[in-house]
């Protein structure tokens, strides 16, 4: 998994390409955490590339929604293809974090 | 000045299994190259985890933060998960979060296929009773953490405990039950009474105690005419919970005698935030 990291109009954009699993969500939660160390308070997690993500990958969005809502910031995920969409289904995230169909859509958002 | 002992910290197990699987495998063959069964199997471990974490994610709602808790184990049609709550409210929520997974994947499961699920929730104090150890040579650690497994007779209770449960059921660990029995605000959680049982290597080869789990909102899936129509059905169908304050009292009996006549050295759970 790799994990880019571009700020857009004061909005922290990551794009992550890969999978986010049990391997690779400890980079991932590392990553955020340095974002929100360093005061962002609105970030975008940009799935366009990513290929699958499991329950592990879950746990660092709860978490980082969590923080940000303690902040007064906001989270929101975008470009989520069909199996990442069908996880976000299944686990019922879907209806629990903001999500947009693009990139465009999640900036106006915020 | 006395410092303040640190107190160990405590490892919550849950586990949901798939009930009739072995009948399913071998009515199920099918005629293709990969057979029918696969399905549902496949399906049983990649939502299980995922509807989990959808249920912490409700459970916890309103709280700041949101414990560590994954797939720790996978045994043949068994699921195990894993977490280390801070404090006995995080038990509490993980225990709520873990029911409402198997009552509801036992119900979507049914519509699919001819399986139900179960599941037993157990917890242990990491102490000089039950302790973590590293094994180097397992696969799943990685450069900086070798796989870590949990070793105490806390930890066997449960896996033996797990047996005891039916379909569609959630068992419950009697320290665990002591635990969310002793908190003031219970969040619908109810205890069942359903008997005692010996367990291999348990409580000193004395019987013991048996809860099952249900929800004010939410009680499980129970069917008359399943094959273990047992006490733990007739008990949930009653919905009739033990009370608390009962409960409480029972299970400081037990320990007492165990403790004094067998030297079990049972202890209770506490967590250092409480």
């Amino acid at each position: 998994m790799d994990i880019k990291h571009r700020d857009v109009g004061g909005v922290s954009v990551l794009d992550f390409t890969g999978n986010l699993d049990t391997n690779t969500s400890p980079t991932a939660e590392a990553e955020v955490s340095r974002l929100l160390d360093e005061g962002s308070t609105k970030i975008l997690f940009n799935f366009s590339e990513l290929n699958f993500i499991s329950s592990s990958g879950l746990r660092i969005l709860l978490a980082t929604a969590k923080k940000l809502k303690m902040s007064d910031g906001k989270m929101v995920v975008c470009n989520l293809n069909d199996v990442v969409q069908e996880v976000f289904d299944i686990s019922g995230f879907a209806s629990i974090l903001n999500l947009a169909a693009n990139e465009e859509e999640a900036l106006a958002s915020f | 000045m006395t410092e303040k002992k640190e107190k160990p910290a405590v490892a919550l197990f849950m586990s949901a299994d798939l009930a009739g699987s072995t009948a399913f495998k071998s009515q199920a063959l099918g005629d293709s190259d990969s057979p029918k069964w696969l399905e549902a199997f496949e399906a049983f471990f990649r939502e299980v985890p995922l509807i989990m974490m959808g249920q912490i994610a409700a459970a916890f709602i309103m709280e700041e933060e949101v414990p560590r808790a994954g797939v720790w184990k996978v045994i043949g049609d068994e699921i195990v998960f894993m977490a280390h709550p801070k404090s006995s409210r995080e038990a509490q929520l993980l225990t709520i979060a873990f029911y409402r997974t198997i009552v509801n994947y036992d119900r979507q499961i049914f519509e699919r296929w001819p399986l139900r699920i179960k599941g037993c929730c157990w917890a242990a104090q990491v102490s000089h009773r039950n302790r973590e150890i590293e094994i180097p040579e397992m696969l799943g650690g990685d450069a900086e953490q070798a796989y870590v497994d949990f070793l105490g007779p806390d930890v066997d209770a449960g896996f033996r405990l797990a047996s005891c449960g039916g379909r569609g059921q959630v068992i419950v660990s009697s320290n665990l039950v002591q635990l969310i029995s002793s908190l003031d605000e219970s969040e619908g959680i109810r205890f069942h009474y359903i008997g005692r049982k010996v367990l291999k290597g348990v409580y000193a080869g004395r019987p013991y105690p048996l809860f099952l789990m249900s929800m004010e909102d939410q009680m499980p899936e129970t069917w008359e005419w399943e094959p273990e129509h047992d006490k733990g059905l007739e008990e949930l169908r009653k919905n009739n919970p033990m009370e608390p304050a009962a409960i409480l009292e029972m299970l400081e009996r037990i320990r007492n005698y165990l403790n004094r006549m067998c030297h079990t050295g049972i202890e209770w759970l506490e967590f250092q935030a409480d």
